[in-house]
């Protein structure tokens, strides 16, 4: 009823819509604010907020008479404009940069950095300035940028994809462009495989309400949107590091089309190659990646448009390793291949039509063989079992949406409905002795996969205008999955506004039909962030349950985030931990895993200064705890962390710019050896021992301290045509201090001493690199 | 696949480890106890596994409590009283003591006591022991001239309280070119103790040397306690709480306590 009574009325009103835009590359800006006041008459000042697309929809405004229109968007300096009388068709909105102060985040466009706790109530959003700020590990990493909000925790340095609020990876789909993209990562996830030349935003959404209610996923999602393109004049920008090169192309294509173009590919591979020839190393790494991505969008006037994109990528690893005693090959083959469209127009005179398609397939290949190359004395070759694994799987999503919203009075009203379909194939084999070890752990056993799944979904969400006293916001969710019951879903926030703070209380609840073949207590899923996915083909579906309560403030240039929720995450598919998997394969048998439970609670506070004096900082804390429950056995998940503080800081002087990261953390769960009990069999005289230990997961390993320190300098040029160079450098844990992830017990042969080896987290890295933007 | 090591985990994660020595409790105690059915005496092998071997051997106070009888652990025997191992990894001691009572099978028996860290408690069902239907008492079995391998069919029943059982030769007696008869150390049949399936029947490979031989045979069936521990001998990974029962509980005291029972002997001659 409500939403009837809403639309009746919003088909009465006037309604003043349009686009913001960047007044120098006009792509579009996210998040302005757009207020619409009557000049000279008796009327209330409308408003409304641009998406992410840069549309607005003001509605409620008068139909006649004068209106002064104001715009504002961080980062830029404010726009207003007076019009006789109120303009039929969309506008366009210029932004130009802000002329003054925060020099600490400006770069070589004049825009800064946006706050990202600014820009969305319930979400953390990085900006491609903001990107920058921050000490650079191998490359300028979007999802590594995504760590410093106080929902995301990283599983370990050697990944950059973080877990949200005690979930794990499969529950926080990596989106681009409104697709997901599966391991949107390279170098086993150190590195994001979204190129960050391209990058506009991502918004980390930390829960299943709000703004991710769409979603339909168990713990959020990254969503990372990129640039549409110069319209005013091609530009071209890259970067070469000590790991890959990058480049990225666009410009404008007649009057109203712009094209994003952009590839990355290591040199990893040829460089070693290099040094091995040269006789510097001993051997040469026979892996690459490489990604590729591309965007057309054309404006087809007002806020109607167009935008397609597709994304490639691809990594290997081929090795013919001939050995005295043994012959190994190993040849892996994976990668990516995406493609979303999005078609946006008018509905009525206060609604907006958004149409999504998207496709995405990860592929795997895998072959392994070992054989015995020993020659015996007579000549003869001793044979041993060939140790053999092979397979392939692919996994796909299909996605097709369709929404409506309207702008009522400030009253934000949207409706859509969605179709996707997954697919999972995983047919991996091995033979007993075929488990192929990276050193420390395995990484897959046996697997067989074969299923498909329709998911079918409609829902409703209202969103009643952020101004001072109470807000509200809700939706509903009807899903249908597969051979599965229907479910409801739904979210509810009740929200209240004052001068310089709000507070905000919500629940929710979301389903997701997906579960993960990774065994996240491995110590190899520390190492590899690789997931397979699976359509759950039994009853129940995987559910999240969660309620939070915020508090935000913002006063002389500091804004502070506080949270607090809880969440239940019921009939999860998880690998009973009992037979203590440390070294077990990071990627198991789904049929074996056990229908599980994981919880989580936590406080959150995030914070952000930004100071005239080129200083700015930005900094989190988080403290939570974090459990999952399989058959009778409670414990703490291996990748949790009770406590967590991040803090960033930027200082720019001149052209140069300094960042710090400083990183905190209380340590991992690890479970405590207790005693190494001897005993010699009956009637037997070797004595050899049972290793035993405690509760699993119930001590902790190390704390954890890292400081990453970065510097980048901006050079104008005048090559083609005059940009700019921006060399940088930056050491990560600049003072190498110890911090580990995980530890194995180790018997010395020789000695049977017992040693307990930890595996290290990052050490001492320096990395250079330079970008460049013409 | 080093290489890939170092490709997918940056940067040779294997390489950035860090080392430390194993920093347990030096006070933990390791436990040791077989109730023999047959026997009026118990054995308890205690050892420090985390001290070296020159230092003081535990100090135990313990009971083992039978039907309508409790008696203490109050003589240290020599170590090979308890074990024929001589390699501990630690100071090691034999505690002994007499029972007013035979050890019987199917009856419960209880071990209670205190060790540096804490206390311990164990509570055990002796198994039966198991019925060795075949060989009968004695068997003349007919060997080639030739020395080779002689198949010997074993017939038993054990109960379900059993987890391991093996099949002792003892007492190897074989006659010489000369005439005279040596006693030969059981290995030279083979095995002097060897393992065997829990079925109702297995066949074990005797060796001999062509020449007559006589020597006893006899089956043990030890309790699941004892074999579950037996199991995870050797592991790589520690054993993660809860344990398998093992027999005994206990603060900063592990080990096993369980029992084991004998069958008849077979006198085989192979001549």
């Amino acid at each position: 009823m409500t939403g009837t009574a809403l639309l009746i009325a919003a088909v009465q009103q006037a309604a003043l819509t349009g686009v913001v835009r960047d007044s120098v590359d006009l792509e579009p800006v996210a998040f302005a604010r757009v207020t619409v006041t009557p000049v000279g008459a008796e009327g209330d000042t409308a408003s409304a907020v641009a998406d992410g697309f840069g549309a607005f929809v003001v509605a409620g405004v008068p139909g006649t008479g004068q209106v002064r229109v104001e715009v504002g968007a961080f980062g830029y300096a404010g726009w207003t404009h007076t019009y006789e009388a109120l303009p039929p068709g969309a506008i366009r909105v210029l932004l130009g940069p802000a002329p003054f102060g925060l020099e600490g985040l400006d770069v070589t466009a004049g825009r800064r950095a946006g706050d990202p706790m600014s820009l969305s109530r319930d979400a953390f959003v990085i900006d491609s300035v903001l990107l920058r700020t921050l000490p650079t590990i191998l490359e300028t990493d979007v999802l590594r940028a995504a760590q410093f909000s106080p929902s995301a925790s990283a599983p370990s340095d050697y990944i950059s994809v973080p877990f949200i609020r005690g979930g794990s990876s499969e529950g926080t789909p990596v989106l681009l462009d409104g697709v997901r993209i599966f391991n949107a990562f390279h170098l086993g996830g150190f590195l994001s495989a979204i190129n960050a030349e391209v990058v506009e935003r991502a918004t980390l959404l930390a829960g299943s309400g709000g703004d991710g209610f769409t979603i339909g996923s168990l713990s959020g999602a990254i969503d990372i949107a990129t640039r549409d393109g110069s319209r005013n004049r091609m530009r071209m920008a890259g970067s070469l590091g000590l790991a890959s090169a990058r480049l990225s192309v666009e410009g404008p294509i007649g009057e109203n089309v712009s094209y994003l173009v952009n590839g990355r590919r290591t040199w990893l591979d040829g460089f070693t190659a290099v040094l091995d020839q040269v006789g510097i190393i001993d051997g040469h790494v026979p892996y690459f990646f490489q990604d590729l991505h591309a965007k057309i969008t054309s404006d087809l006037g007002g806020i109607r448009r167009l935008s397609v994109s597709g994304y490639l990528n691809s990594e290997s690893v081929t090795e013919v390793d001939v050995g005295e005693l043994e012959t190994r090959e190993l040849e892996m083959n994976w990668g990516n291949a995406a493609f979303s469209a999005h078609y946006r127009d008018r509905l009525g005179a206060i609604g907006i039509l958004d149409a999504n398609l998207g496709h995405s397939r990860f592929r795997s290949d895998l072959f392994h063989l070992r054989r015995d190359n020993n020659i015996l004395d007579d000549g003869t070759q001793q044979r041993r079992p060939d140790t053999l694994l092979f397979g392939d799987g692919i996994m796909s999503e299909t996605r097709a949406e369709l929404r409506a919203t309207w702008n009522v009075d400030g009253v934000t009203l949207s409706a859509g409905t969605q179709a996707t379909r997954f697919e999972g194939d995983h047919q991996f084999f091995l033979t007993d002795e075929g488990l192929p070890d990276l050193d420390i752990f395995t990484l897959l056993s046996v697997l067989s996969v074969h299923e498909s799944r329709w998911r079918l979904a409609t829902y409703m969400r209202v969103e009643t205008p952020r101004r001072r006293g109470f807000a509200l916001r809700g939706g509903l969710r009807l899903d249908r999955f597969t051979e599965q019951p229907f479910t409801l879903a739904m979210f509810t926030e009740v929200g209240y506004a004052a001068s310089w703070w709000e507070a905000r209380i919500s629940g929710s609840r979301s389903h997701q039909g997906l579960a993960s073949v990774r065994n996240e207590e491995t110590l190899g899923a520390s190492f590899l962030a690789y997931d397979l996915l699976v359509p759950v083909s039994e009853r129940p579906i995987p559910q999240n349950t969660e309620f939070s309560i915020g508090w935000e403030g913002s006063r002389g240039g500091v804004r502070v985030r506080l949270d607090a929720y809880t969440r239940t995450m019921d009939n999860l598919r998880l690998p009973d931990p009992g037979a203590n998997p440390i070294r077990a394969s990071v990627l198991g048998d789904p049929s074996l895993w056990e229908r599980a439970r994981g919880a989580a609670r936590g406080i959150e506070v995030s914070w952000s200064w930004i100071s005239d004096r080129g200083i700015s900082a930005l900094g989190s804390y988080r403290w939570a705890r974090v459990s999952r429950t399989v058959r009778a056995r409670n414990y703490t998940p291996r990748f949790h962390r009770d406590h967590e503080f991040e803090l960033g800081s930027s200082y720019r002087r001149g052209a140069s710019s300094w960042s710090a990261r400083v990183s905190l953390r209380s340590g991992q769960p690890t479970t405590p050896l207790l005693a190494f009990v001897p005993g010699a069999p009956y009637l037997g005289d070797d004595v050899d021992i049972v290793p035993v230990a405690g509760d699993y997961n119930s001590a902790r390993l190390p704390h954890y301290a890292r400081i990453d320190v970065g510097w980048r300098r901006e050079s104008e040029v005048s090559w083609f045509g005059g940009g700019s160079v921006v060399p940088y450098f930056s050491v990560a844990n600049l003072f190498s201090l110890p911090n580990v992830v995980g530890w194995l017990m180790e018997q010395n042969s020789r000695t049977g001493e017992i040693r307990k080896v930890y595996r290290r987290q990052l050490p001492m890295i320096p990395f250079l690199g330079v970008e460049f933007r013409f | 696949m080093r290489a890939l090591a170092v490709a997918l985990l940056l940067l040779g994660s294997s390489a950035c480890r860090i080392t430390r020595p194993f920093d347990p409790d030096p006070d933990v105690v390791a436990l040791g106890v077989l109730l023999v059915v047959g026997e009026d005496e118990a054995r308890m092998l205690a050892t420090h596994p985390h001290r070296e071997r020159g230092e003081a051997a535990p100090k135990i106070t313990a009971e083992l409590v039978g039907p309508e009888w409790r008696v203490a652990f109050s003589d240290t025997l020599p170590l090979e009283a308890c074990t024929a191992a001589e390699e501990w990894t630690g100071p090691t001691t034999c505690l002994r003591t007499a029972l007013p009572d035979t050890i019987r099978g199917n009856v419960e028996y209880s071990l209670r006591g205190r060790a540096p860290l804490g206390s311990f408690a164990g509570k055990i069902t002796v198994p039966a022991p198991p019925d060795l239907i075949r060989p009968p008492d004695t068997l003349w079995v007919t060997i080639p001239f030739n020395p080779g391998l002689l198949g010997l069919a074993l017939r038993h029943e054990v109960g379900l309280d059993v987890g391991t059982l093996l099949v002792e030769l003892l007492d190897v007696f074989e006659t010489q070119d000369d005439g005279t008869v040596t006693e030969i150390p059981a290995e030279h049949m083979g095995f002097s103790v060897k393992s065997i399936e829990l079925r109702e029947s297995n066949v074990v490979s005797i060796r001999h040397r062509g020449r007559p031989v006589r020597f006893s045979l006899r089956l043990h069936g030890l309790g699941w306690r004892y074999t579950t521990f037996m199991r995870h001998r050797g592991r790589t990974d520690p054993l993660v709480r809860p344990w398998p029962n093992f027999g005994i509980e206990g603060e900063g005291a592990y080990g096993y306590f369980d029992g084991v029972a004998i069958s008849r002997r077979a006198h085989i001659f192979l001549e």
